[in-house]
């Protein structure tokens, strides 16, 4: 993976010259990053840990480490919460509210994941072959992706408007399906924002899954031929195992970015009908900012980030992994 | 005998699975294009048309979506049109650029100078580094906005051009760092050696030999990182309360109307939003693979 | 019309935009033949492999194989087996899954595969290895399992391209010792296809000899290199390869060379030869084998004087190199003959294995 290992010789020769050094060198490009990696990720995360064993309300004033240590404006309220030890944690496993927003997200990673990787599949297999105009017809389909997601989201809802909706309409005028109200019906909401992540992402499942199928080189599938292989064991025993580990690449971002679902959602429904098509981040949004729980909150987040840094351990490994071969 | 049926049919069934197969691509690229042609027709209609049960492609355009949300509509519509959204938009269009142009060069330059280092050096916990910074690409923003949120108001940070920089630089670390480092590993180490051996310092080298053999690495990080900010909602709204608006939310509350959403200014803002997206993502198609897949994939 | 052959091309042509790769080419394999594609990188080997596989296929002309018409017969459909000159192994299977890959794409039963795949796996001795995957196997295993896996359908053709170009030369002769014992062992109607003439001469029933895309002569090793049909084929077979001097005919049976005009004396077998086709007149090359010249350090009219520039020592034979003007002659000696650099000898051509061929058309004059 990395590129140099025999360097001795070029750092000791390079000792001789002005200016700066290797090793200052190694250190000062290296310190900013990670020195925003400490401010703006470490510290916070355990801040954060701290404050999730306190009945902290960020609305009830400011809780400063060392009090005293600034000079405070006039009005700035400054406050020491107290510990709860275990509590918001056992709250928040205990309630049943939240487990629901488990589950809705749960819901919606299966099946945008499983959708896209299909489709992905799909266009990734149709696209596998030459033809006119392949490059801007693929730039132009990746490009949902680069869109802002709010936006997405808003223009996805006037599309799957019942009354005047372009999508019910045609699908009431050309194949006969009654109208559906989408997004207000606690059943089709989260379906309705699974269709427009699908538009935005499936591009992206396709992106991999055609650069996999492409590395593959011509003289295997002659060999397949050769050897009396085609159809339906040809890709089963050769395009998909082969492609297989790019692919399971994109499911792993893909998977990591549904879990954490706002931005479309938020453009959508804002988590209603209800809150059926309400992720556990825009449940967390809503806690934290709109209802200013904030230790709960932190024991909130807590629980999500172990269950993602879980998952995430295991799907990095396998990411370096594919990506040393 | 069979065989030979075999063989005539075998043709019939090529010369009818290109058709089928021209069809589908056909199809696919209107669903995926379709959306976006539809935001521009849509932001062409009047209040009247969009509502029409049955859209229509062909109407007689009007430009008052545009005029609206840029504020010099005579009266009329709602909303968007009321005092102060005219400026409100142009200003955070204003501050959408500046943002996404200071962090985009913010990011570049730490980005790519991390990626050297991690790309040609060896050091003790080298790996760790690289997980640490590809880790907080999978980490739900919301899960760390909760401390930041409450940092930056401590410190001063909340709602201020330096706060934004930061944040925004960090979270587009991961993307930056990863990508450039796939390019610098794809430049051999010998092209600094043999600058070294001319008497060249090893910064020299990297600035004067190196970088500009990733440059087509420079344009894609650039690129993704503006895109990201660019289009970033959750920081914006949690962050930015009151001076640093950002356009995502402003576009988000702007086509609240009284009477529900207004779709018009929606999609006419929003098409003027995408544009350059669309313009840059066409500017880097050739890198758009590495860019996309992080640099995992060699473009 | 029934011809009992294995493999019949008749006026084959392939080509790849304006290049044409095979042009016209006819050609009949017996059934149980092994017969070797022999030509320079590049002359369009293999393609004709390749349209016989039916991985290409061709503008004009017809492909028998077993007497039937195979033009648009899928690959998948005819009976052949074929190694690539990478061999094209399956690089996520095992060497197992490799060779038995046919057997299942064919959806033969699991035991019948089992005994299959173990039957050649003996044959060619690489039953110990069948767990690993390519990566982890030797250019020779490599080599083995390609076949193997070619072999395992029993097919009537076994086409290889080029098997052994990429093994280590210490290997190469071992494998083709085994590709030749398992020819005759099998008995399948075999195309080789390689660039090295010493292999071909070593393996070969027959010799398939092509350039730019054209067959240039087609006959058993032995005949091939004794009586090439063309400068072309004279000169790559044999190494170093045949000799050419022009010249012309003159009175009393002798050639003038284009060495300085150097006059040879010759058999009135050889004049004889070259009135009867009428070339008398016409500029005419000379062929001669660099066995068949004998050194001389004493005039002889029989022979022509060159200088000596290099000998080199190659262990069971001498190459010794003559210069006169811009004309090299190579003399293969036996190894005591040690001729010093600078020295005139004189070079004398075996007068029965002199060939002569027409300096236009390149062609042997018979
Ligand atoms: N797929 C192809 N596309 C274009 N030209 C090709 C292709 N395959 C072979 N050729 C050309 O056809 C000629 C014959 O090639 P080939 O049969 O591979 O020669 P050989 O195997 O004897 O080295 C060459 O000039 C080669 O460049
Ligand atoms: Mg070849």
């Amino acid at each position: 993976m990395s590129t140099v290992s025999s360097m001795g010789g070029t750092t000791k020769r390079k000792k001789a010259h002005r200016g700066i050094t290797d090793k200052q060198l190694k250190y000062l490009f290296l310190m900013p990053c990670i020195a925003l990696l400490v401010f703006l990720i470490l510290y916070p995360l355990i801040w954060s840990a701290y404050l999730s064993f306190t009945d902290y309300r960020a609305v009830q004033g400011r809780f400063r480490l060392f009090p005293g240590l600034v000079k405070e404006k006039p009005g700035i309220k400054v406050i020491k919460p107290n510990t709860v030890g275990f509590k918001n944690y056992k709250d928040v496993l205990r309630n049943e509210y939240i487990w629901k927003h488990y589950r809705t997200t749960g819901k919606f990673v299966i099946f945008s994941v499983l959708i896209q990787s299909i489709i992905g599949l799909g266009l990734a297999l149709l696209f596998n072959r030459e033809f006119k105009g392949k490059g801007i017809i693929t730039t132009l389909i990746l490009a949902p992706m680069m869109l802002s997601p709010v936006v997405v989201g808003m223009f996805w809802r006037y599309m799957l408007e019942p009354n005047w909706g372009v999508i019910d309409y045609a699908l009431n005028t050309f194949f006969g399906l009654p109208r559906i109200e989408w997004l207000a019906h606690e059943k089709t909401a989260l379906f309705g924002i699974i269709i427009a992540d699908t538009w935005m992402w499936s591009p992206f499942m396709f992106l991999f899954c055609l650069a996999g199928v492409s590395a593959i080189p011509k003289y295997l599938y002659e060999a397949a031929e050769v050897n009396k292989a085609s159809g339906w064991f040809r890709f089963s025993h050769i395009t998909f195992p082969l492609m297989w580990p790019l692919m399971m690449i994109a499911m792993i971002f893909r998977t990591m970015d549904a879990f954490k679902l706002f931005d479309i959602g938020w453009g959508m429904t804002q988590g209603g009908p209800g809150f059926s098509s309400q992720t556990v981040s825009m449940l967390l949004y809503r806690d934290a900012f709109l209802s200013s729980k904030t230790g709960v909150s932190c024991a909130f987040a807590y629980i999500l980030l172990i269950l993602i840094v879980a998952l995430s351990n295991i799907y990095i490994k396998y990411l370096l992994k594919a990506r040393a071969r | 005998m069979d065989r030979k049926i075999r063989r005539k049919r075998k043709k019939g069934i090529k010369v009818a699975g290109k058709v089928i197969i021209f069809i589908v691509i056909a199809i696919v690229f209107v669903a995926y294009v379709f959306p976006i042609f539809w935001m521009g027709v849509t932001s062409l209609k009047t209040k009247v048309q969009i509502f029409d049960p049955v859209p229509k492609i062909f109407f007689k355009p009007t430009i008052n979506n545009y005029k609206t949300f840029i504020g010099t509509a005579e009266g009329g519509e709602v909303g968007a049109g009321r005092a102060g959204a005219a400026t409100s938009f142009i200003a955070a269009m204003g501050r959408s650029i500046l943002m996404t142009t200071s962090v985009t060069l913010l990011s570049l330059l730490l980005g790519t100078m991390a990626a050297y280092v991690l790309s040609r050096y060896n050091m003790p916990g080298k790996d760790d580094l690289l997980f640490a910074i590809l880790s907080t690409r999978m980490l739900p923003p919301i899960v760390v906005l909760v401390p930041i949120s409450l940092l930056f108001t401590n410190i001063g940070l909340k709602d201020t051009y330096i706060g934004f920089l930061l944040l925004y630089t960090m979270f587009n670390m991961a993307f930056s760092v990863w990508i450039m480092k796939s390019f610098f590993d794809d430049v051999p180490f010998s092209f600094e050696e043999a600058a070294m051996c001319d008497g060249y310092t090893r910064f020299r080298a990297f600035l004067k030999v190196v970088l500009p053999m990733v440059k087509p690495g420079l344009a894609a990080t650039a690129i993704f990182c503006g895109i990201l900010v660019w289009n970033e909602f959750l920081f914006a709204i949690v962050i930015g309360t009151r001076k640093w608006v950002f356009m995502p939310p402003t576009i988000f509350t702007m086509s609240y109307g009284a009477e529900g959403i207004i779709w018009g200014v929606l999609a006419s803002s929003s098409l003027i939003y995408i544009i350059p997206v669309l313009v840059f993502v066409y500017l880097v198609r050739k890198n758009l693979l590495r860019g996309i897949t992080f640099g995992v994939i060699r473009g | 019309m029934y011809i009992m052959s294995m493999i019949r091309l008749i006026n084959m042509t392939k080509r790849f935009g304006k290049t044409v790769a095979v042009k016209n080419a006819d050609l009949e394999i017996e059934k149980g033949e092994l017969v070797v594609f022999l030509g320079p990188s590049g002359c369009g080997k293999t393609t004709t492999l390749r349209c016989i596989a039916g991985l290409e296929n061709p503008e004009e002309g017809e492909i028998y194989i077993d007497n039937e018409m195979v033009n648009d017969l899928p690959t998948l459909d005819r009976d052949v087996g074929f190694v690539f000159q990478h061999y094209a192994l399956f690089p996520h299977m095992s060497a197992y899954q490799n060779i038995s890959f046919p057997l299942r794409a064919m959806k033969h039963k699991k035991s019948d595969i089992e005994r299959e795949v173990m039957k050649v796996a003996e044959l060619l001795r690489i039953d110990k290895i069948l767990q690993f995957k390519p990566s982890h196997l030797s250019g020779g295993d490599l080599q083995s399992v390609a076949l193997a896996r070619a072999l395992v359908i029993k097919p009537k053709v076994f086409l290889l391209d080029e098997p052994l170009s990429t093994l280590d030369a210490e290997f190469r002769e071992e494998a083709r010792t085994m590709i030749k014992k398992i020819h005759l062992e099998i008995g399948a109607t075999t195309i080789y296809v390689t660039h090295d003439q010493m292999e071909a001469m070593a393996i070969a029933d027959r010799i398939v000899t092509m350039n730019l895309g054209e067959i240039q002569q087609i006959d058993a090793p032995e005949y091939v290199y004794h009586n090439p049909v063309n400068m072309f084929v004279a000169n790559f077979l044999g190494s170093p390869g045949m000799n050419f001097i022009d010249c012309s005919l003159e009175e009393n049976n002798t050639l003038k060379l284009g060495l300085d005009g150097k006059i040879l004396q010759i058999n009135e077998k050889i004049v004889k030869k070259i009135k009867a086709v009428g070339e008398d007149k016409a500029v005419l090359m000379m062929g001669i084998r660099p066995e068949d010249i004998k050194l001389s350090f004493k005039k002889d009219v029989y022979g022509f004087d060159m200088k000596v520039t290099i000998v080199e020592e190659i262990g069971p034979e001498n190459i010794v190199n003559l210069r006169s003007g811009d004309h090299v002659v190579k003399v293969l000696t036996d190894p005591d003959i040690l001729p010093k650099t600078g020295e005139t000898v004189w070079a004398v051509p075996d007068q029965d294995k002199i060939r002569i061929f027409d300096q236009q058309t390149k062609k042997e004059i018979l």
